[in-house]
């Protein structure tokens, strides 16, 4: 009885332990790829794929080979080309008349009209609706009154319209943009993924379109979620200047690059952006890869930043600014951790953006380790330790300490650096004006144009202004250059840029570049100056 | 200690086999403990190891905070025998230096979690009823919760800075305390209704008293025997939240920050990985091995 | 055996409050603004800011969110997360694969642990048992995510005898190495606790009994001498089944398995506290039914024990 009771118990339990394992393999197939598609690595989206609410590189990634606007970056010049757009005329840079290509289609057979570029900018603009890329609307005339101000403490009111009154539409393939202010590089901001059209079934059914997005882009979205990655087949009718020789692309989600990393090396995918710092050294990954590495410069930079506000009285002082600058081996660093892949920066602006100036930052970003001494004596001296915060789940770790025993080292000031948890906790610490240390500080390009380096950053009002920033001279260049037409607009931006140098509100590190491996099958693997793969110029072999 | 753990026979296990007893248990545990070689073994390396805590100089004369990045990487060579590290620092001198973290996090963490799960597990054994009920399903509460979310909030709540050590271990203890309150529970339940404990409530003696004099001293063994094992645990404990970006902070030098840091290098760089690991090794094995002597001395059954 | 079940399963309730309780307040008390870091490298718009605000309520306190959650869960609703999906659509595509993994992980653990233990005790202190001991040891000694990383670069990369990670979750072969990483470690403690426990039911009277009877070794050990012993082993690999759901943040992140740790950690990170009480809570609630069905299991091992 006892010897019975006890094999049904362990039957039972061996029975259940196999039943679950066996109902898995039934239902699994191994991941093969089909022939003509090529796999890529992807990560998690962070929200609905709704491109007017994703700012994040995961999201964008998904989204950016499904879209189409206006227009687009050439990928081998990064000049600006018209995709859906024929023609934008302006002659005053405020009003600016658009008209589009006929017979450009959406994913679900719909053409792509005026109202659509409309219906889009309107939904995203009006408050309510929370998107995050809301603020790229506020150039337009009408956008306050969708975004009425909240009386302190209070919820913002209703809106009393839902349409901008500076957005018309002429015709079906027409549609006229009123701006507040002249915006000379309007032209240039339309790339930005904020502007892109949305299709009629958008406005009926978000939420859906969020877990499907339909585009006017060359690939559409077959099918995926967040968890198991995205499968994107070739648009058949796709009728823009970034047509695809490749059949699909399969995104692959992976938590982490030294995954997708060890994946890549082994054959089970095809490409790579962004190559683990860790695998870069000692030119590591080209031997793994046999040399399918690719190099490419990106629109990109990596300062550090520093709070403007009473909480550390030294970083006050231009000059200790200026010989923390001084004190770090820009070039010891991207040439030891990142291999020589990258560049020390010289400037605020990222390299391949129009109107970047070589060494706009002048010797001020150059390693002299007697000057910044001199520079430090003379503004008296720093007492107590530097600290540099950083997020504790990004990758920056081994780059902050090295800038932290670069300065340790030059200046005899005891250096620390200092995880905060996570990205949220990183954030709100150093927005919050109580930050008394150096912060690693990111920009990637929204569109190529040295406006976008300098205005949300450094202006008064500007959105990213982290360490609170404050110079009426630079404004007042901004806001000059704001009037004037592009190039004469470049030449003021560049004016303002080298008016930091006094300043030094951020410390200028370097420039990353991109770093892309990629599987035998693939070739000619190009990138735009922001980051993204040229989908349309990968070609596979055979 | 000693007198705590002197004399009183604990009773048996499951109350069926009544043991003999003619010398005080720790006293036999000893004896039979100096006459392990593995035992000594560890204790040297133990001792070389507090050594190293308490006088790093004594080890190495070389700053283990000067780190020049052009040496970044260097194998290990004349003068710096475990080579250098990705930011250029010396290796041996990190590790000697890193001793006393890593120990510190250990002892402390170890120290934190058995007194409060040994205190929380003797009043639920001891009072049972409500009380018992109420610690019981915190203990399933905190046994079920995620390391990283806790240490995360406990972490922050702590604030950004200063006493990176004391932090890490009281984060440790205040999430590892659940097992040992498990054990000093059952051990409790399995004393309170010895005889001679019943004889010390006739007898008429506080509730107080009965626990710490009567119940304590002999529920408290197998509590130490985990306490000697979780050492060496929670050694790796450290390392394994480096990973994750919640351990030590600088300027505090471990082996778990060396470790994680060298851990993507694995391929181009091995030594930077190997040497503190080495190290790290010897020391949870011989922490480990300290204990499980020590369990098996004070468990006669596997005499 | 029935008024003692029902007496545990009331006790989840209290427990399935305090846990939500306890981690809806850890998860909101994190330091930094949830918000935050949502838009990339630039600063959110206030009209972003107002309206998650507003959807996810964070402007009122924490102990009226608490009543809306539970009220949530009341309905049958786990809440919706910042990634806009529904949290039980988030645990559903998480869980099978961590379950899975766990199952698997388990199953060589046991089949190792109980191996190596019976036979390590079935001749204590010679070599087999010797090695066996040492060997272990250096094994928990190393840190998981060195032995994980290594056995990826060797066995996935370097010799491709195993898929460098999983793309497909569902596979048994791909979880394969991954589960053995994991059963590892927690084999040495489970293999120590079976031997000591076989030896210690070899000298019991009823194994000079069966022996005495005449029954050959083999049934003397795997029936008499194993199942007597095998109470501290089920204790322990019932906390491991547990351990294994909400602890293996490193294997799966070292092999790319998209899991309730990934998971977890991702919502950490992101301040996602919906998705971390509903994920939680699912795990402690697993936990509480795997140590009753350990409790259960003591009476089928041992006939002394028995539930009224």
């Amino acid at each position: 009885m006892k010897q019975s009771r006890f094999l049904v118990g362990a039957a039972l339990q061996a029975a259940a332990m196999v039943g679950a394992l066996a109902a898995g393999t039934t239902a699994g197939q191994a991941q093969t790829s089909q022939p003509g598609w090529v796999s890529v690595s992807a990560c998690t989206p962070a929200g609905p794929l709704i491109p007017t609410n994703t700012t994040e590189t995961c999201g964008s990634d998904v989204l950016q080979p499904i879209l189409a606007g206006l227009v687009t970056n050439d990928a081998k010049t990064g000049a600006i080309i018209d995709d859906i757009a024929e023609a934008i005329t302006t002659t005053d840079n405020k009003t600016w008349r658009i008209k589009l290509r006929n017979g450009r289609k959406f994913h679900d057979g719909t053409e792509v009209l005026a109202r659509n570029f409309v219906d889009a900018w309107n939904w995203a603009a009006y408050g309510p609706n929370g998107q995050s890329n809301n603020d790229w609307f506020s150039v337009i005339v009408g956008y306050g009154d969708l975004n009425p101000k909240a009386p302190k403490g209070e919820k913002p009111p209703v809106p009393a319209t839902k349409a901008m009154s500076g957005l018309k539409v002429l015709n079906d393939h027409e549609f006229q943009v009123e701006l507040k202010l002249p915006v000379p590089v309007f032209k240039s901001q339309l790339s930005y993924k904020a502007f892109y059209p949305m299709p009629d079934s958008f406005f009926a059914d978000p939420a859906a379109f969020g877990r499907k997005p339909v585009g006017a882009g060359p690939f559409q979205l077959v099918s995926g979620t967040p968890d198991t990655g995205y499968k994107l087949a070739a648009f058949p009718g796709y009728g823009g200047p970034a047509k695809p020789s490749i059949k699909g692309v399969d995104l692959r989600i992976y938590t982490s690059r030294e995954a997708a990393y060890n994946d890549l090396v082994a054959g089970n995918l095809d490409l790579l952006r962004d190559i683990p710092a860790s695998k870069l050294v000692a030119d590591l990954w080209k031997r793994d890869l046999r040399g399918r590495a690719v190099v490419q410069p990106r629109a990109n930079i990596q300062a550090l930043g520093m709070p403007y506000t009473d909480a550390n009285p030294h970083l006050l002082k231009p000059a200790i600014r200026q010989a923390l600058s001084m004190a770090i081996d820009r070039k010891a660093i991207v040439e030891i951790l990142f291999n020589g892949i990258g560049q020390p920066a010289t400037g605020w602006v990222p390299p391949g953006v129009e109107g970047y100036q070589p060494g706009a930052c002048g010797e001020y970003c150059s390693f002299n380790p007697e000057k910044a001494k001199e520079l430090l004596a003379k503004a008296g001296g720093y007492k107590g330790d530097i600290k540099v915060y950083y997020a504790g789940d990004s990758e920056v770790k081994s780059a902050m300490d090295a800038v932290c025993n670069s300065i340790q080292n030059t200046l005899g000031i005891t250096c620390v650096t200092s995880a905060l948890s996570d990205n949220a906790a990183f954030r709100s610490y150093t927005r919050s004006g109580k930050v008394d240390g150096l912060f690693p500080s990111n920009w990637t390009m929204d569109y190529p144009s040295i406006d976008n380096a300098l205005v949300p950053l450094y202006s008064k009002e500007g959105t990213s202004n982290r360490g609170a920033y404050e110079s009426a001279a630079f404004d007042a260049l901004l806001d000059k250059a704001a009037t004037e037409d592009s190039s004469a607009a470049i030449k003021t931006y560049q004016e303002a840029e080298r008016l930091l140098i006094a300043d030094m509100p951020r410390v200028p590190l370097w420039n990353p570049a991109m770093t892309v491996g990629h599987s035998p099958k693939v070739r000619s693997v190009t990138l735009y100056a922001n980051g993204r793969i040229d989908y349309s110029a990968l070609a596979l072999k055979e | 200690m000693t007198d705590l753990l002197q004399a009183t026979p604990r009773a048996a296990k499951d109350g069926v086999e009544p043991r003999r007893r003619n010398r005080s248990l720790t006293g036999e545990a000893l004896a039979l403990l100096g006459r392990s070689p593995l035992v000594w073994v560890a204790l040297v390396v133990l001792a070389i190891l507090a050594a190293m805590a308490i006088a790093p100089g004594l080890f190495t004369n070389v700053d283990p905070q000067r780190c020049i990045l052009l040496n970044s990487r260097k194998p290990p060579a004349y003068g710096s025998w475990f080579g250098f590290d990705i930011q250029g620092c010396d290796v041996f001198a990190r590790t000697v230096y890193g001793a006393r973290a890593s120990l510190a996090v250990a002892l402390l963490a170890t120290l934190g979690s058995t007194l409060i799960g040994g205190a929380l597990g003797l009043v639920a054994g001891f009072n049972g009823g409500i009380i018992d009920a109420v610690i019981s399903r915190v203990t399933d509460v905190v046994l079920g919760l995620p390391t990283l979310l806790g240490a995360i909030v406990i972490l922050a709540t702590l604030g950004n800075t200063g006493g990176g050590v004391l932090r890490l271990a009281l984060v440790l203890s205040l999430l590892g305390w659940a097992t040992e309150a498990r054990l000093m529970r059952a051990s409790v339940l399995q004393i309170r209704n010895a005889e001679y404990v019943r004889a010390a409530r006739v007898a008429g003696a506080s509730s107080l008293w009965i626990a710490l004099r009567h119940v304590l001293p002999n529920a408290v063994a197998p509590l130490l025997v985990l306490a000697t094992l979780s050492l060496g645990s929670y050694v790796g404990t450290e390392a394994t939240l480096s990973y994750l970006g919640l351990g030590l902070q600088p300027p505090t030098i471990s082996w778990g920050t060396a470790i994680s840091d060298a851990q993507p290098y694995l391929a181009s760089a091995p030594h930077m990985l190997m040497f503190p690991s080495l190290v790290l090794t010897v020391t949870v094995l011989a922490l480990v091995m300290l204990g499980e002597a020590v369990r098996r001395a004070f468990d006669p059954r596997s005499r | 055996m029935t008024g003692y079940i029902l007496r545990r399963l009331l006790q989840f309730i209290p427990v399935f409050l305090g846990t939500t309780f306890i981690v809806f307040f850890l998860a909101w008390g994190m330091p930094g603004d949830p918000l935050a870091g949502k838009c990339g490298d630039r600063e959110c718009p206030d009209a972003f800011v107002a309206a998650a605000t507003e959807e996810f309520k964070l402007d009122r306190p924490l102990i009226v969110r608490y009543g809306y959650y539970l009220a949530d869960l009341g309905r049958g609703y786990l809440g919706r997360s910042f990634t806009g999906r529904d949290v039980s659509e988030q645990l559903l595509a998480a869980f099978p694969a961590t379950i899975r993994l766990a199952l698997l992980a388990v199953l060589i653990e046991v089949l190792l642990g109980v191996t190596i233990g019976v036979f390590a005790a079935l001749r204590p202190g010679r070599t087999f048992d010797t090695a066996t001991t040492l060997i272990g040891l250096v094994i928990i000694a190393f840190p998981g995510f060195v032995v994980a990383n290594l056995a990826q670069l060797v066995f996935g990369v370097r010799l491709g005898w195993f898929p460098v990670t999983v793309s497909d979750p569902t596979s048994l072969c791909e979880l394969l190495l991954p589960a053995i990483v994991l059963a590892l470690a927690h084999q040495v403690t489970l293999s120590r606790l079976t031997r000591s426990a076989v030896i210690e039911s070899m000298q019991s009277d009823y194994v000079r009994t069966a022996r005495t009877k005449g029954l050959s070794e083999a049934r003397v050990v795997g029936v008499h001498a194993l199942r007597n012993s095998l109470i501290p082993a089920v204790t322990y690999v019932g906390k491991d089944i547990g351990g294994l759901m909400a602890g293996a943040v490193v294997v799966e992140g070292v092999f790319n398995i998209s899991g309730v740790g990934g998971l977890i950690v991702q919502s950490i990170r992101s301040h996602d506290g919906i998705t971390i009480v509903g994920a939680v809570t699912v795990i402690v609630v697993a936990y509480l039914v795997i140590n009753l069905l350990v409790d259960l299991s003591y009476a089928l091992l041992d006939p002394r024990i028995h539930y009224d």
